[in-house]
């Protein structure tokens, strides 16, 4: 079950109240010690963040007033990270907020907002959830102006090699751009609406593509064959975390070495 | 009559062939025990792995390179087009009946193959076993490897996929690059500019054919010739360049060999069942405007991969002629190192004015002058090694490939001077202690004891009398 629909049904409950008020304070301390926790590039991040987090508004009353006005609540505390009109935003090393005009799910904008995933900070403890609410509302219904209406993998696959491998390699696992120093992220846990995104606004280093370039069919095609090599079918075994032959010559290595290791036991008859 | 099983075809065979005195000679033959004597079993037998998949793939791969167009299991590439090679690798990956498994044993045996084979030379090299008289079986050695790297070359080759192409295309680029012959080079090899069509047929036929025929021609007389002049020896005692301890052929030996064997056949089949290699789904049919990254060589190229990534873009103009930068690592250094150990045995013998005949082997610290040269050598390619998956670290690190290079490029100088005067340093003090322990003993009288037919499995000890056979 989704966790949006948790919060929902929560809503219904009475003491609803005072436990987002609890759970706002433990979250904002909780987001203060997930920092000491994080590696030394995410710190980074997130303090290149923490301008826009002072935006955030924490505190703000959930029942006052007319019906939450979406597009209001996404320029006061999305559009920092994803742009006035969703179109993203790069920041220097990284995606401060990916583009979000493939946004056509209401529920995994809720999700987003409430799990805040990679650097986004989570929203439960400052919006709302009729807030959340109209702000995925919005997204979904005025800035989600790239269709996404299934494609065919394998012609997405041909196009994926030709324009997107060179970066991300055939695996989707990332590769390492030759010259910049920097490293083009691997596609895996990328929903749909992330990837199409980014082939139409081109984040950072990122080329964009537009529709003169890649028509909407072949951007869906490009999308579903990345949800395919996403989890690749591997009857070969253990895949070795898609690193190829380095990885399998690796993997040569030590059996050899294990074989030296066999002649020795053979020598020794077998004993020890 | 005899009362063993199959005593009566013995008898019938002996009588038209006569084979009884070669064998109970061959079953008596000594062999010297030791562990690392046995480091190039493991390759012979992954080649026997190789001959035996390979037989199996070849009745499924198909190298032509028309276009044809997908509808097998394999979804995701469902109707698109590719190379008959691709789509018959795929149909053996997807649809024969341990199809995969088999492949995957053979590229797998690949890959340990010409690791025992480095593995093996190290072990002639770091205790002298190449010194007179068997400087022939180390020519030999040297190219088996030459044509097992090749022969992997080829094999990598033929499957028509991405990496496959991009290989081609490297190695199209660094046979142009040789000055004056390269166009008539890229012609003999790859059929022109790839991929030319008759590039797969090609090298399908290098690889199955040629190429095996000359390993397995080379494997008889490497082994031929150990067999004529008997093993080498670790120094110890009652071992003298004249006379070998060890235990005999039969039993005691073909157990032990014959143990390894299945070792090398469990390991392989394990691997191939349980560690995916070379996916060539995922890397999809080749396509010239196609890459990626990631997209090495199997390891054995790695060192040359590493030096073209390494080297920097020089390019030389000697009149009319331009030498491209890729000549430099991807030609001249693999002929330097190839060289380098052609001549090695000749070398030292030249400047030890060494022409002495040598059975018992030197241990690495006795010779520390050897020893340094050999691991500054190894770390040098060792770095080159790593290199060559630079962008593969740097995504697994998360770190800047540009300053992972940077640093290799700096390790590569001083890395192995660093290496070869530690390790000199580490043996000289080790043959001083050693010295210093063992004061040498006077020369004691040698009893050459007579070959006993006994053929027990306790330690025996033979004249190999090889000063006489080799004067022949
Ligand atoms: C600190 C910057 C930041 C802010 C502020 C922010 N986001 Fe995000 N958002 C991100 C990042 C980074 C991602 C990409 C996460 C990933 O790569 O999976 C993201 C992803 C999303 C996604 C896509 C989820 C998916 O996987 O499809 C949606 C929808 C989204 N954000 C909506 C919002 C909304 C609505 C707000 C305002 C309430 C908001 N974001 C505020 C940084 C931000
Ligand atoms: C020139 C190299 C290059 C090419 C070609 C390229 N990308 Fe990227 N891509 C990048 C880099 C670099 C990033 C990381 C941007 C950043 O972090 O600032 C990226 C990021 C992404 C992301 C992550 C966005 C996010 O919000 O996390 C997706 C999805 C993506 N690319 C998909 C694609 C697809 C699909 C294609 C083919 C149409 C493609 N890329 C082609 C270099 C490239």
């Amino acid at each position: 079950m989704p966790r949006f629909v948790l919060v929902e049904e929560r809503l219904k409950s009475r003491h609803f109240d005072q436990e987002i008020t609890v759970r706002r304070v433990c979250g904002y301390l909780s987001f203060k010690l997930s920092l000491h926790a994080t590696s030394v590039r995410s710190i980074l991040r997130v303090l290149l963040l923490v301008p826009f987090a002072s935006g955030f508004g924490f505190g703000h009353d959930a029942e006052a007033g007319p019906p939450p006005n979406g597009q209001a609540i996404f320029l006061r505390n999305c559009a920092k990270c994803h742009g006035e009109k969703g179109e993203g935003i790069s920041a220097v090393v990284t995606i401060a907020g990916p583009n979000l005009q493939a946004e056509h799910d209401t529920g995994s904008a809720m999700t987003a907002m409430e799990t805040g995933p990679s650097h986004m900070p989570s929203f439960v403890y400052v919006l709302s959830v009729p807030e959340m609410r109209a702000a995925a509302d919005y997204v979904v219904n005025q800035l989600a102006v790239i269709s996404l209406t299934g494609g065919d993998p394998s012609e997405g696959g041909t196009l994926f090699r030709v324009y997107c491998a060179t970066c991300h390699q055939t695996s989707a696992r990332g590769g390492a751009l030759a010259f910049t120093g920097i490293n083009a992220p691997a596609l895996t846990g990328k929903s749909a609406a992330i990837i199409a995104g980014a082939v139409r606004s081109g984040p950072g280093p990122m080329p964009a593509f537009p529709p003169s370039i890649l028509t909407d069919k072949q951007l869906n095609s490009i999308v579903d064959y990345v949800e395919v090599i996403q989890q690749p079918p591997s009857p070969g075994g253990s895949p070795l975390n898609w690193y190829g032959p380095v990885a399998e010559g690796f993997a040569a290595w030590v059996s050899v070495f294990a074989l030296v290791v066999i002649t020795g036991w053979i020598e020794r008859g077998g004993k020890g | 009559m005899s009362g063993r099983p199959g005593g009566h075809f013995a008898q019938w065979l002996d009588r038209r062939l006569h084979l009884a005195k070669f064998v109970k000679k061959a079953m008596n033959h000594v062999f010297p025990d030791h562990w690392s004597f046995m480091l190039g079993e493991v390759a012979l037998y992954s080649f026997i792995i190789l001959v035996i998949t390979g037989t199996f793939l070849a009745m499924f791969y198909n190298s032509s390179s028309a276009q044809v167009t997908y509808h097998g299991s394999y979804r995701a590439l469902d109707g698109v087009k590719m190379s008959a090679a691709y789509e018959s690798v795929m149909h053996l990956s997807f649809d024969v009946p341990a199809g995969l498994l088999i492949r995957q044993m053979h590229h797998w045996a690949a890959l340990i193959f010409i690791a025992a084979i480095l593995v093996h030379l190290a072990r002639i090299f770091f205790t002298a076993a190449y010194r007179r008289p068997r400087e022939i079986n180390w020519l030999i050695g040297v190219t088996l490897l030459l044509f097992a790297f090749g022969n992997g070359f080829f094999g990598y080759s033929i499957a028509g996929d991405l990496l496959s192409g991009a290989g081609l295309r490297v190695a199209y680029a660094i046979l142009l690059s040789v000055p004056v012959v390269g166009p008539w080079l890229t012609f003999l090899f790859l059929g022109g500019t790839v991929p030319a069509s008759v590039t797969l047929p090609r090298f399908y036929s290098f690889h199955i054919f040629l190429v095996p025929a000359v390993i397995s021609i080379l494997l008889a007389f490497h082994l031929g010739i150990i067999w004529r002049q008997f093993h080498t020896n670790y120094p110890g005692p009652r071992r003298t360049d004249e006379t070998i301890v060890g235990s005999r052929l039969w039993p005691s030996y073909a157990a032990k060999s014959l143990g390894l064997c299945f070792f090398v056949f469990a390991l392989v089949a394990m691997l191939g069942g349980l560690v995916q290699i070379d996916p060539i789904w995922v890397y999809g049919p080749y396509d010239p405007i196609a890459s990626t990254p990631g997209a090495q060589p199997d390891w054995y190229f790695g060192w040359i991969e590493g030096a073209m990534r390494l080297f920097p873009g020089i390019n030389l103009h000697l009149g009319p002629y331009l030498i491209p930068e890729v000549f430099f690592p991807a030609v001249l250094l693999p002929a330097l190192v190839f060289a380098a150990l052609y001549v090695y045995p000749f070398v030292e013998e030249f400047i030890c004015f060494d022409r002495e005949y040598h059975n018992v082997l030197r241990l690495p610290y006795q010779q520390p002058i050897n020893t340094s040269i050999g691991c500054g050598f190894f770390v040098f390619l060792a770095v080159l090694f790593v290199a060559g998956g630079d962008d593969v670290i740097a995504v697994a690190t998360g770190g800047s490939v540009v300053t992972i290079r940077l640093i290799l490029r700096l390790l590569v100088f001083v890395a192995p001077p660093v290496a070869a005067v530690l390790i000199y340093m580490l043996c000289a003090r080790a043959r001083r202690r050693h010295t210093a322990s063992h004061p040498p003993a006077p020369p004691e009288d040698v009893v050459v004891q007579e070959e006993t037919t006994d053929s027990s499995n306790e330690e025996v000890r033979t004249h190999c009398d090889w000063k006489e056979k080799c004067d022949w």
